[in-house]
């Protein structure tokens, strides 16, 4: 932190050996966004208060426990003082105004941090998930016109299937984050940032920021969410704007190659039948492919004990319209047990399915072929 | 063990109970209504959070009929707050000294009690939706049914009181339990009005 | 009131009226003494069975925290599985609050109130043993959680839904027994708060009027007044809970129109004033030690009550500084209601250390842990107005730095005033004296265990490390400060293992039944070690906050006349 050696803290340091700890610590802190740099500020200033409080108020402490020691076989009593309202008004006043300040620091910074984000704004919808995260570009679309989406895989880490999403960001560019969740609270946290922001369900929250600082950062859940709440990790790479349109580039292209695969993946419905299963709360196919005419049985094994699942069809991914599968959330099987619904009557196209219990984990898109 | 701490230069008797006029017991169920206010606060505050995050209140979906007024709410309103006042009629009447008229209001006050249970009971069956019906179905029934329950805790209060007073144990001087019976019943009936307001005039 | 210049009295402290009776009476069979404890209506019974109780659960929920170090003492799951670490913090924070700090202050409240204000006993003695027998149950129904499927909860002690409703819908209750454990206790606690209410409004001896009451009395009064006003709210909240997950309710539920932050709302409305239910009484008890020590009155005994009272009226305006982050509170509003409450609390601060200033002070034990108290509070109560910094709780929300600063508030806050009131009232409640020497073991391991284990939890949460977290990266850098933590929390069990020790090896020993042995102020030291059923047989009289001392000084010096008609106003002036 070079940029900082004239400010008291350094010296501070060497003088408070109590908090060398916490000051070393705020060093490594090394904000990189403009709002970052806001708040290091306000600790800056908070900080050397609180060093200042603790070492008058701690030193006193310290300084009368240790001066005013009764003697041994000292019998007497001391003078026997009962108050003074002047010192009383004194420790209500000096506190009060330290507050004031403070906390016209506190609103300052605020005020820099809640900034909307003006001039060339990319936004980014980040969702999260039990228990990844996706990120969703919607200025950048994939060649069907769908927005590049980056989306990571839980786990723990050397699991194998377990995957930390990028986060791509562009060096100097305003960011506006929108934050979305369907199922419990996370929280979407970057240290280097000094911020974070609860995702809620039902409560979409947004910020602002703009990265000014390259370089590939940690992102994590804040907010307890289950089970692999601490393996809720992302990556955050800040990259100057060539880098990123590459980056770009490279993640759409990744995108229609996964698109690629899953259509040609397709489970064909054989003998008037069609097979999925629910494993370790996942399904086993992301697509299967039924005919238009006649019915299809849709065969639903959950293999995972003791969990409830199911699987229900709908028209596109918005989930508001059902055509087939489960009649609704209400409407689960816990495992392990199978059921059988029907397909039938749906116009060529394709649909898209999920389980009601994990709607974002297992999903997939069911094809209606003429 | 005895406890003799010292010759005392100056002893002071141990008599206690000096402070105020409010007897013990009383002061004890002032306090105990004041929690209550804030646990029902705290489902009022529920009510008005979730009110207030709505876009259309009672919400859309899922379907439920609306409350009427008339002629069930309505009627549960006049008997609870009938009730308040024959309640406190018997406390006048043990004021005065009249045991056998406190008996008599007592009695009156707890039978309409039960007729508001009652008819509670009846509403609960035609309303025609359940708990489970959206976020409206399940403030309604958490909040009238905590009432319930507390008409009905109050109706046992008062049930105590007439079998108390129908023995004579209570004098002019002394029937601080009958106050906080009456007091307890008087809150229990505020809380209705807060709910009847709530439910059937702020729609 | 005029100050005395004091050394007249001085020599003879052990003098007049420290009579230690100790007739040998014939000791009880076992049975019959079991069966007295186990029915008794005795405020001292029942404070002792609570501290005992709350004693228990410290000791298992501490057991827990130990297994916590373990697991993050290196990167890696080595000792726990995900969901059994969910569980281990979960379970730990809700016992220490619920269990071990909230009982044991009713315990202190219920020992010493009565004998505090000259009264033979509480209010409804009868409800408070009901209120002290609900406490076990529900510590054993809160624990049982760990034998049902799906194990206990794993919500954190928070239980923030929807997260704590998911385990409903897999059939598993350990959540439910949770909440039915803590609308338990809070029905206990409600008892408890009208209970003692009523005693010190109404039970006060001839001379204690309210200015004169010692400060305990005042912080238990604002105390249960805080219970009684909050604690209902938790139990709608956990109502709400129950009614979702098991009866079909919507309330958290954003799908059916419900609202996940309205339980933060709710929860949070009750948990700010909750943390100070957890940290008036130890206020209160070290406003007791600090004086007897430096053989000083109090420093601005009124200004002290209303700081106590200031701070209760404020702690219901500032709840939504635990959701900063969930970007649906109004920031300024609380941001500033939370500084103000730093300025009463700063108030006492001073007001104690100007008790300490000029006195001639004596480190016994409970002095010690007194002061330890004051050094390790200051430290978390900074920290906790550093977090009302509404931007940097952005930074260090959800982090180990509000690990850190609950830690510093309630093992530096709480648990030091708890054992600083053991060194303390233990003549009082035994007729024994604990050693000194293992005292002070005790609160050097205890002061340099917590600084270990908690301070450098700063620097992990300023460096970005998430709390309830089972795992963290190896690349992280947080292991080195992480494995010094776990080092720390072993030298805190070693330290309450020494107070364990101490107890047992006093306890064995015969009981010196000393009246007085701190030279103390007040009316609990005017009765015999321990006292008899009803308390006093006679009482001295009460002319000031500190009677025991005026008795003992002689009243004419230290009860000028301007105080004997009530109020009196005993502080301001020099
Ligand atoms: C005993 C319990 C206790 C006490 C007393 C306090 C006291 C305070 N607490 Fe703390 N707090 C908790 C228990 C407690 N807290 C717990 C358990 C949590 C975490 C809950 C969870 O999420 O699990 C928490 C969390 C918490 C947060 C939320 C952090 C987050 O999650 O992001 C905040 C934010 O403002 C906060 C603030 C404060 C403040 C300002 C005080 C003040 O009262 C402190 C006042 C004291 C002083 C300031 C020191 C003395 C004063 C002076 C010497 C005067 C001069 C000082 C100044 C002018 C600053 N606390
Ligand atoms: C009064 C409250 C209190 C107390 C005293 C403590 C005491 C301790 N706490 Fe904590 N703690 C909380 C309240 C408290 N805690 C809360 C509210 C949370 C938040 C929970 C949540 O996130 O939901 C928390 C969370 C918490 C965490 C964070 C977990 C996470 O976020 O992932 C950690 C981690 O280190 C921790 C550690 C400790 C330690 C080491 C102690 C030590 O001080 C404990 C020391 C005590 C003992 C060790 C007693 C054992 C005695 C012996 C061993 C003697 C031997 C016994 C016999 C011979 C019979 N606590
Ligand atoms: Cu998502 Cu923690
Ligand atoms: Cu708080």
């Amino acid at each position: 932190m070079r940029t900082r050696t004239r400010d008291a803290r350094p010296r501070l340091r060497l003088l408070f050996g109590a908090l060398g700890l916490l000051a070393l610590s705020a060093c490594t802190l090394q904000p990189a966004s403009d709002r970052a740099k806001a708040i290091q500020k306000s600790y800056d200033i908070t900080f050397v208060f609180a060093a200042v409080i603790f070492v008058v108020v701690g030193g006193l402490i310290v300084f009368s426990a240790i001066r005013f020691r009764r003697k041994r076989d000292d019998e007497t009593l001391p003078n026997q003082v009962h108050g003074s309202t002047r010192l009383e008004i004194a420790w209500i006043a000096v506190p009060s105004v330290i507050v004031a300040v403070l906390f016209v620091v506190s609103a300052t910074a605020l005020a820099k941090v809640d900034a909307p984000a003006t001039g060339n704004v990319m936004s980014i919808t980040v969702q999260g998930f039990q228990w990844q995260w996706r990120f969703t570009y919607d200025d950048y679309k994939d060649r069907s016109g769908d927005p590049l989406s980056v989306k990571g895989q839980s786990g723990h880490p050397g699991d194998g299937t377990y995957s930390k999403p990028t986060l791509g960001l562009e060096l100097n560019r305003p960011v506006h984050f929108e934050l979305v969740s369907n199922d419990v609270i996370h929280s979407f946290f970057i240290p280097v940032f000094l911020f974070k922001r609860d995702v809620v369900p039902g409560h979409p929250n947004e910020f602002s920021l703009t990265p000014d600082r390259a370089g590939v950062f940690a992102g994590k859940c804040a907010e307890l969410c289950g089970l692999e709440h601490s393996t809720m990790l992302f990556n955050v790479r800040v990259m100057p704007h060539q880098e990123f349109t590459t980056w770009v580039q490279h993640e759409i292209a990744l995108q229609q190659h996964q698109k690629w695969l899953v259509a040609n993946s397709c489970q064909k419905a054989a003998g008037g039948k069609v097979t999925v299963q629910a494993v370790n709360i996942a399904f086993d196919v992301q697509c299967i492919e039924v005919p238009a005419s006649g019915t299809t049985q849709l065969v639903f094994q959950n293999k995972d004990a003791g969990v409830p699942h199911n699987i229900e069809v709908f028209t596109n991914s918005s989930a508001t319209t059902r055509v087939a599968g489960a009649s609704g959330p209400g409407d689960v099987i816990t495992g392990v047990a199978t059921t059988t619904y029907s397909i039938t009557g749906l116009a060529p196209g394709s649909y898209f399915f999920r389980c009601d219990v994990h709607p974002t984990q297992m999903v997939g898109t069911l094809k209606v072929t003429g | 063990m005895s406890a003799r701490p010292a010759a005392a230069a100056d002893p002071v008797d141990l008599t206690h109970g000096h402070h105020g006029t409010v007897p013990t017991p009383l002061l004890g169920m002032i306090l105990f209504i004041a929690s209550e206010v804030m646990f029902f606060g705290g489902f009022f505050g529920a009510y008005f959070d979730l009110r207030a995050g709505a876009p259309v209140w009672p919400p859309a979906t899922p379907h439920i009929e609306p409350l009427e007024i008339w002629p069930i709410a309505t009627i549960l309103t006049i008997v609870l707050v009938t009730s308040s006042f024959t309640a406190h009629a018997g406390l006048l009447s043990i004021k005065r000294g009249d045991r056998r008229g406190l008996t008599r209001w007592l009695t009156v006050t707890l039978i309409l009690g039960f007729t508001f249970l009652s008819l509670q009971i009846y509403d609960y069956a035609h309303l025609g939706f359940g708990l489970r019906d959206g976020i409206f179905a399940t403030l309604f029934f958490t909040m009238t049914g905590f009432h319930f329950a507390h008409v009905l805790g109050g109706a046992l209060f008062m049930y105590l009181l007439v079998l108390q007073s129908h023995r004579g144990i209570f004098t002019p001087e002394d029937h601080t339990a009958v106050t906080s019976g009456v007091i307890y019943w008087h809150f229990v009936d505020v809380v209705w009005i807060g709910l009847f307001s709530t439910y059937y005039l702020l729609r | 009131m005029a100050a005395i210049a004091g050394n007249g009295h001085g020599g003879n402290g052990h003098g007049n009226g420290q009579v230690a009776v100790g007739v040998a009476e014939p000791l009880p069979s076992l049975r019959t003494r079991a069966y007295d404890w186990l029915t008794t209506t005795d405020h001292k019974k029942i404070g002792i069975l609570y501290i005992i109780t709350a004693f228990f659960f410290f000791v298992v929920a501490g057991l827990l925290a130990e297994l916590i170090r373990a697991e993050l003492a290196k990167p890696g799951l080595q000792v726990v599985n995900d969901q059994t670490y969910n569980e281990l913090f979960t379970m730990h924070g809700t016992i220490m609050i619920f269990l071990f700090v909230m009982p044991m202050f009713s315990g202190f409240a219920n020992f010493l109130v009565p004998l505090m204000i000259g009264a033979p006993d509480v209010a409804f003695p009868r409800i408070n043993a009901l209120s002290f027998w609900m406490v076990p149950v529900a510590g054993l129904i809160m624990v049982s959680g760990f034998l049902v499927k799906g194990g206990a909860a794993a919500a954190g002690w928070t239980g923030y839904p929807p997260l704590s409703q998911q385990s409903a819908q897999l059939g598993e209750h350990g959540q439910d027994l949770w909440i039915v454990a803590l609308i338990i206790i809070a029905a206990a606690s409600l008892l408890g708060s009208i209970n003692f209410i009523t005693t010190i409004l109404k039970m006060r001896a001839p001379g204690m009027t309210m200015f004169r009451m010692p400060i305990f009395v005042w912080n238990t009064l604002v105390t249960s007044l805080l219970g009684l006003l909050a604690i209902p709210v938790l139990s709608a909240g956990l109502i709400m809970l129950f009614i979702d997950r098991n009866l079909g309710g919507s309330f958290f539920d954003p799908t059916r129109g419900g609202s996940a932050i309205l339980w933060q709302n709710v929860f949070w409305f009750f948990g700010h004033p909750e943390v100070y239910i957890l940290i008036l009484p130890a206020f209160g008890i070290i406003s007791e030690i600090i004086p007897v020590f430096s053989r000083k009155p109090l420093f601005g005994y009124r200004a002290f009550v209303f700081a106590t009272l200031s701070i209760g009226a404020l702690s219901f305006a500032v709840w939504a500084h635990h959701m900063f982050a969930t970007g649906a509170v109004l920031l300024p509003f609380f941001s500033i209601m939370t500084f103000l409450i730093s300025v009463p609390t700063g108030v006492k601060m001073f007001n104690w250390i100007a008790t300490m200033w000029g006195g001639k002070i004596k480190m016994d034990t409970p002095m010690l842990f007194a002061v330890g108290f004051l050094l390790v509070f200051l430290i978390g109560g900074i920290n906790g107005a550093f977090a009302a910094i509404v931007p940097f709780d952005f930074a260090i929300h959800d982090t180990y730095f509000v690990v850190a600063h609950l830690h510093y508030v309630l093992v530096g806050g709480s648990v030091f005033a708890i054992f600083a009131g053991f060194y303390f009232w233990m003549p009082k409640m035994t007729g024994r004296k604990l050693s000194e020497g293992l005292g002070k073991l005790n609160f050097w391991l205890l002061f340099i265990g917590v600084n270990m284990t908690f301070f450098p939890m700063h620097t992990l949460g300023l460096d970005g490390m998430q709390r309830r977290i089972a795992d963290y990266p190896a690349n992280a850098g947080y292991t080195g400060l992480n494995q010094l933590e776990s080092i720390g929390a072993v030298i805190i069990a070693l330290s309450v293992l020494t107070f364990i020790v101490n107890f047992i090896i006093t306890m064995r020993k015969p009981p010196t039944h000393e009246v007085d042995p701190w030279e103390a102020n007040t009316l609990e030291w005017a009765t015999s070690s321990p006292p008899p059923p009803q308390n006093f047989t006679q009482l001295i009289p009460i002319r000031s906050e500190r009677p025991v001392f005026d008795f003992r000084h002689g009243t004419r010096r230290a009860a000028p006349p301007p105080s004997a008609p009530a109020p009196v106003t005993p502080e301001v002036s020099q």
